[in-house]
């Protein structure tokens, strides 16, 4: 017998995963000195990103300030947020909620 | 200088001999910024330096982005001055000799770090600190900001030979 989830399984489990380890995210920051060619590149090779949405979530940082580039535990955002460090990127990381 | 272009499997690109000394003095600067990381007087420029070199992990400015520095600041350090030092040897054969640059896969992302690294520090001297703060700068903090602009050339030619990596 096949079997099938209705949408309120699948936010069920949605919510449950949230609540069980993945409500951190990494946020990139605007700063003035970071091209922007750099920035998608970054964005492109390090979370493997298409083009476009490595350009979208650049450009997101260069108009709003900010983008969020990654959700998971408190660990991998940890991971990625110095792996932004290393590229010279700046990053934090930060409860979903918060 | 002959910028960046794609050679198979390298980056190759020429710098004047001029060029190549005032890219070898940034990365040093750079070295000898984060081997006194710890030491740096507060609120100075070498402390604004640091603090883009070496951001906080959570903006909380308090336990969590002491711990986050802790845990993280040194193998951080240890791989800029390594990139840093990529930059200087590839710039300083050893025959003394004044050829073109060639850096493989290794070397690119060496460089490509390093020259953020170099434009942070620099941005940090000057005060750039938001989108439009450059060109209100003058008198002797225009030669730095010609530097600056240059090594974003740099940094820009390389980063147009990686398209191919992603085909």
């Amino acid at each position: 017998m096949a079997q099938t989830l209705d949408a309120t399984d699948v936010d069920t489990q949605l919510d449950e995963r949230l609540q069980l380890g993945s409500p951190w995210i990494t946020l990139v920051w605007n700063d003035p000195v970071n091209l922007m060619s750099y920035v998608a590149y970054v964005f492109r090779s390090y979370f493997g990103f298409s083009k476009a949405e490595a350009d979208r979530r650049m450009m997101q940082v260069h108009t709003e300030g900010r983008a969020v580039v990654a959700t998971g535990t408190r660990e991998e955002m940890e991971r990625h947020v110095e792996a932004m460090h290393d590229f010279g990127l700046w990053a934090t990381l930060q409860r979903i909620d918060s | 200088m002959i910028p960046f272009t794609r050679l198979g499997d390298v980056a190759v690109a020429s710098f004047e001999p001029a060029e190549a000394d005032v890219l070898i003095r940034l990365a040093t600067e750079v070295q000898e910024l984060l081997a006194q990381a710890d030491d740096v007087v507060p609120h100075s420029p070498g402390s604004r330096a640091i603090d883009r070199l070496l951001p906080a992990g959570y903006g909380d400015e308090g336990e969590l982005d002491a711990e986050f520095r802790r845990f993280t600041s040194k193998d951080l350090i240890d791989r800029k001055v390594r990139n840093a030092q990529s930059v200087i040897d590839a710039l300083s054969p050893a025959d003394g000799s004044a050829g073109p640059v060639s850096l493989d896969a290794a070397a690119v992302q060496a460089w490509l770090r390093c020259l953020t690294d170099v434009r942070l520090a620099i941005a940090a001297g000057l005060g750039i600190e938001h989108d439009d703060d450059e060109p209100q700068l003058a008198g002797p903090d225009r030669y730095l900001l010609e530097v600056y602009r240059w090594v974003a050339f740099v940094q820009e030619s390389l980063i147009s030979t990686l398209e191919a990596d992603f085909s």
